[in-house]
């Protein structure tokens, strides 16, 4: 049990001496007991060396010690000369009624003076415990310090924290993608959600050497795994006709110029379907001048087609006169196959399904590209439903990694026009679209988008100025955070969230024994054992 | 560097020799060691009175670590003393009464009527200031002892050490009389009683310091050892008032200096050379803290609780002075003050 007793400070910084045994760590949680069935919960944000022996002293008997003549020299009561001193942070008030219920305020005054302190036990968190757990996304169990509560299991409300989108920066090793395979996993338990995941590294669906979603009792009824690669013999084919794909699909995606921009909208207002093809098969100049389309543009644009989508055209030898579509890569398909991928993607999607895209083997413009078409057209979609109609579609979110690659500044104020992630991140909340956006750099997003994000699951980042960004667009003040972001270890997070009282620190199990665990609990449809805490 | 001189011929003295030096060894000891202090500091300041801030602390360690007390005998007790200057016809007498917070606190005080003195004409020599502060300290002084009493009686044995800060000669008038109590008692339940001094005035007999003769004797005569006693170099004669064996000692070998130890005439003379340096050996175990070593941790802890700082006077002032606002008396009580306060309010400008 640890423990102190508050010696100075203020609301927001509260002096603790520490009980010599007690190990506090940045982060604990520790409770100030108040006289009314009432107490303060604090979090340690710092802990510094304090000595009644001046430093001067200590200095010059270090030395002594270091110098070989300090052996017959020591430091008398050392538990009660030298100790630590915490600095912590107020961070909620709560107050027990005779009824049990439970009364929470932000905190408006420090604890009393020479308070005592101690751990957060589970009953302190009691007021977090919720009436229903359905439909809610698992994030992992409350952490004090490095403490894991094993038997307090945190939660977020799905419909809430997906529409108002999750941010999750990390550094590389934290555990992010431990974090959303856990999530993942949860939201196959509920209903109401379709999720996109863009999964650059296929790490999510899992194979016969590692656990991953497909090992989710629900996994027929509400998974889908697409991968371009056809010897993947789990996954569906991942090919896209390119008589679907429209010119808005490359906003802001792959690097297309205005006039490029341009050009492509009067191909496509001029073939339909076929503009794509069309583009390859390179057009003279009789034919640009009336579409208005410069030469030059319309031959870069074929270059760019053929490189970004692999579409070229060669003299067909059955027809002189005429070109043939040839498709360099499996993904962008011409004939008749592929016609019907996005639309049945879009589809398991609406069914609340959640859809995994095989990115691994894509370049980053085609995983993001399909992302888009995807996207867009869900988008569409969902914008023409009514309000009524919309209640009761699930709510849709897409796993984007690195996100500064659609987020960042230089993607959304390039020039060359807003993606759909961008319009996602702005105006999907009306639409119930939302997105999980995963970054190393949040920095690089812009302060307005990171605003809009208002769950925010924080790991351990060594890096100070990501800290910094992720710190002031936090849902609560993490000022006095910063070193406990860096220090947060593997699995250990922080949420962040307009939905919580408080920023609340966790730790996310090991994806594998956690689905050890639970595949062992399961009774064919019931949920992870254990006192379960709703937030949000 | 002359020899040890004591300018009074109660004092048998003993010229310095090599063989008085005796190693300090590492003991097993399991004693318990007690030490005490005690701290006054003036309140308000009067020609013809004093209110005084008094404290007394004792500890007890035994195998270094603090030894919890079996009796309800408080570790710290703090009084406020009031010392009148009073002058009926050609008598002066000085007269101090107690305020005490903790009525409890009385049975381990000295009798008001033992603090009521006559002041003589050799008394005035020392000035009005000096002769009040040495009236004022009498109360600190003589609780110091009668203190020491009760923790012999409720917390020692036969064996444990009592360490007072401070020599065991009297300089009071009746003090005499609680210091014989005391040692009766150390004496009955085998209590070893010492006094160790932070400052020594003895000087040798051509006017040398004592301790600093020791240490250049030690250094001129290549004594071996790096932690050491030196005795015999004083003893009261039988009778006297200063009941002690005066040794000096070097507690640690990284100490700055050595310092003035006495042990209670009639216990040293009983025990072996052997026995003597066994009880010092003892005190030097705990001489080993990094804040100062060569002092007995003990006492230097007992002095940290025992010490009236300025800030703790503060306190005092603010409240006596709200409750003497709400009597009749304030105003010639402010006056009287004011007669020697303008010190202070120099030093805060």
């Amino acid at each position: 049990m640890k423990g102190g007793q508050i010696v100075g400070g203020g609301l927001k910084d509260i002096y603790i001496r520490e009980k010599s045994d007690s190990h506090m760590e940045l982060g604990d949680l520790l409770v100030a007991e108040g006289l009314n069935q009432d107490y303060t919960i604090i979090q340690v944000k710092d802990i510094e060396y304090r000595s009644q022996i001046p430093q001067q002293t200590l200095e010059l008997s270090a030395g002594m010690k270091l110098e070989g003549y300090g052996d017959n020299l020591e430091v008398m009561e050392p538990n009660l000369r030298n100790y630590l001193v915490a600095r912590a942070k107020s961070l909620l008030y709560v107050q027990k009624n005779d009824k049990g219920e439970y009364l929470t305020k932000s905190p408006k005054r420090p604890p009393s003076f020479f308070n005592d302190v101690q751990s957060i036990t589970d009953e302190h968190l009691g007021f977090l415990k919720p009436e229903d757990t359905k439909n809610s996304i698992y994030l992992g169990d409350i952490r004090s310090g490095s403490t894991v509560k094993k038997d307090v299991n945190v939660h977020i409300d799905m419909i809430k924290s997906l529409t108002h989108h999750i941010f999750i920066p990390a550094t590389t090793g934290r555990g992010k993608s431990n974090l959303v395979r856990v999530m993942l996993w949860s939201i196959l338990d509920s209903e109401g959600a379709g999720i996109l995941v863009l999964d650059p590294h296929n790490e999510y669906f899992g194979d016969s050497v590692r656990k991953g979603l497909r090992d989710h009792p629900r996994m027929g009824e509400k998974l889908e795994y697409y991968s371009p690669d056809s010897g993947n013999q789990d996954a569906l084919t991942l090919s896209i006709n390119v008589k679907k794909i429209r010119p808005h699909h490359f906003n802001g995606i792959g690097g297309f110029s205005q006039a490029q921009n341009e050009a492509m909208r009067m191909f496509y207002n001029k073939y339909g379907p076929d503009w794509i093809m069309e583009i390859a098969k390179e057009k003279d100049n009789q034919v640009l001048r009336p579409m208005g389309i410069d030469e030059k543009t319309a031959k870069v644009l074929k270059r760019k087609i053929e490189t970004k989508l692999g579409v070229s055209a060669i003299v067909d030898v059955a027809s002189s006169d005429e070109k043939k579509c040839v498709f360099k890569s499996n993904l962008f398909v011409g004939g008749e196959s592929g016609l019907s991928t996005i639309s049945d993607i879009v589809e398991s999607l609406e069914e609340g399904k959640i859809v995994i895209i095989d990115s691994s083997k894509l370049s980053d413009f085609e995983e993001l590209f399909v992302g888009s078409i995807i996207a867009s057209n869900i988008f569409n979609k969902y914008k023409t439903y009514n309000s009524e109609v919309l209640k009761n579609k699930p709510v849709i979110s897409i796993v984007i990694e690195e996100a500064p690659r659609v987020l960042g500044r230089d993607a959304l104020e390039s020039g060359m026009g807003n993606n759909i992630y961008g319009t996602i991140a702005r105006e999907g909340r009306k639409f119930k679209l939302g997105l999980i956006a995963i970054t190393q750099l949040a920095s690089v997003i812009p302060r307005a988008i990171l605003a809009n994000m208002n769950t925010k699951i924080i790991l351990g980042n060594e890096m100070s100025m990501e800290r910094s960004a992720i710190i002031d667009s936090a849902s609560q003040d993490l000022s006095d955070d910063n070193r406990i972001i860096a220090s947060l270890d593997k699995g250990e997070a922080i949420v962040s969230s307009v939905f919580t009282k408080f920023a609340i620190p966790i730790y996310t199990p090991e994806f594998e024994k956690f689905v050890d665990e639970y595949l062992e609990n399961y009774d064919g449809g019931m949920e992870v054992e254990g006192e379960t805490e709703l937030i949000g | 560097m002359g020899n040890p001189y004591f300018n009074d011929e109660n004092y048998q003295t003993f010229p310095y020799h090599k063989e008085n030096f005796h190693q300090i060894r590492k003991t097993g000891s399991d004693r318990k060691i007690c030490s005490i202090d005690g701290g006054n500091q003036e309140i308000y300041p009067a020609p013809e009175y004093s209110i005084q801030l008094n404290r007394i602390y004792f500890n007890i360690y035994k195998d270094k670590r603090p030894f919890p007390l079996k009796s309800s005998i408080p570790q710290r007790i703090e009084f406020l003393s009031l010392t009148t200057l009073n002058r009926e016809n050609r008598n002066t007498c000085f007269e101090t009464k107690y305020a005490l917070e903790d009525h409890n606190f009385i049975e381990y005080l000295p009798s008001e009527s033992d603090l009521q003195v006559k002041a003589f004409e050799p008394d005035f020599r020392l000035g009005n200031k000096t002769l009040m502060e040495r009236m004022a300290s009498m109360a600190r002084r003589f609780a110091e002892w009668t203190i020491a009493e009760h923790v012999i009686e409720r917390e020692l044995e036969d064996g444990d050490i009592i360490i007072k800060d401070g020599s065991l000669q009297t300089s009071h008038r009746n003090e005499n009389k609680y210091v014989e109590k005391v040692f009766e008692k150390a004496k009955k339940k085998g209590v070893i009683f010492t006094g160790l001094s932070k400052s020594c005035r003895l000087t040798t007999n051509t006017g040398y310091s004592l301790i600093a003769s020791i240490e250049k004797f030690a250094r001129e005569n290549d004594i071996p050892f790096e932690e050491w006693c030196y005795f015999p170099i004083a003893r009261s004669k039988q009778g006297q008032e200063h009941k002690a064996v005066i040794m000096v000692v070097k507690l640690n070998r990284n100490a700055s200096t050595s310092f003035r130890f006495e042990i209670l005439k009639d216990q040293a003379d009983n025990m072996s050379k052997k026995e003597i340096v066994d009880l010092i050996s003892s005190i030097a175990d705990y001489s080993k803290d990094i804040t100062i070593p060569g002092y007995p941790y003990g006492l230097f802890d007992a002095h940290v609780w025992a010490r009236v700082r300025k800030e703790d006077l503060n306190n005092y002032k603010l409240i006596l002075d709200s409750e003497l606002a709400k009597t009749e008396f304030f105003e010639d009580f402010n006056a009287r003050i004011k007669a020697v306060s303008m010190h202070d309010k120099l030093d805060e400008l």
